[in-house]
């Protein structure tokens, strides 16, 4: 017989936690030392989100399947029932978190490319106003009469003397 | 009275290309070069059925597009 496990979804991130615990109308504090209590009342007290080897784990009794100590107070009942759907609300608050950060990460590169291209631009109009610059400078210094012309994004000079 | 013509024309990228007109020998391309020093490093000349035209009794470079 083979098994397949799943692990339960780990509360990696508090701000997420906190976020999925509003979603799913759970009051919470957070307390001094960084735990989240949850208004969730077992035997030992309110269950508490505290942080254990870089994951948030819900300190509670151990009968899984018991409802707790007031089961009236405790809205989604049994605290595998919460954290099952915490888990959802958590997966889904960090989904779109992260789709907001690669959103915003698009739109920032987005931004710098358009600024590289404007001063990839500029530094191609300063260089061929520098161009035209030099070649009307010296055309007039050696007694030229100089006609410009725009043709389709070129630039055309006729330099025109007589002797 | 001869007229000396030159055309210079710059593309979008700052590419020059110049056609010299009027010009007798190879002073053509001594015009251009004085006029488009630091500006243009030449690709290529290309010489023309004019270019070899004489001045004065030296054969010279000259100018034209064939």
């Amino acid at each position: 017989m083979s098994v397949v496990v799943h692990s339960q979804t780990p509360f990696i991130h508090r701000d997420i936690l906190l976020e999925a615990l509003c979603r799913i109308g759970e009051d919470y504090k957070v307390l001094s030392d960084g735990s989240v209590e949850t208004s969730r009342v077992d035997y030992e007290g309110n269950q508490t989100f505290i942080l254990v080897n870089g994951k948030y784990v819900l300190r509670h009794e151990l009968e899984e399947n018991t409802y707790w100590g007031y089961p009236r107070k405790n809205r989604n009942s049994s605290t595998r029932d919460f954290l099952r759907i915490l888990s959802v609300a958590y997966s889904e608050c960090l989904k779109e978190h992260l789709d907001a950060l690669k959103r915003e990460q698009q739109q920032q590169e987005k931004e710098r490319l358009r600024i590289e291209m404007e001063r990839r631009e500029q530094e191609r109009k300063a260089f061929i106003e520098r161009q035209e610059k030099n070649i009307l400078e010296k055309a007039k210094a050696n007694g030229y009469h100089v006609t410009r012309k725009e043709i389709g994004g070129k630039i055309r000079l006729i330099l025109s003397r007589t002797r | 009275m001869a007229e000396e013509r030159i055309v210079i024309t710059i593309d979008e990228e700052g590419k020059i290309k110049a056609e010299s007109s009027g010009f007798v020998g190879s002073t053509c391309l001594e015009e251009l070069e004085v006029l488009l020093e630091n500006s243009m490093l030449p690709e290529k000349i290309v010489p023309t059925d004019e270019y070899y035209q004489e001045d004065k009794g030296k054969v010279k470079l000259c100018n034209k597009k064939k």
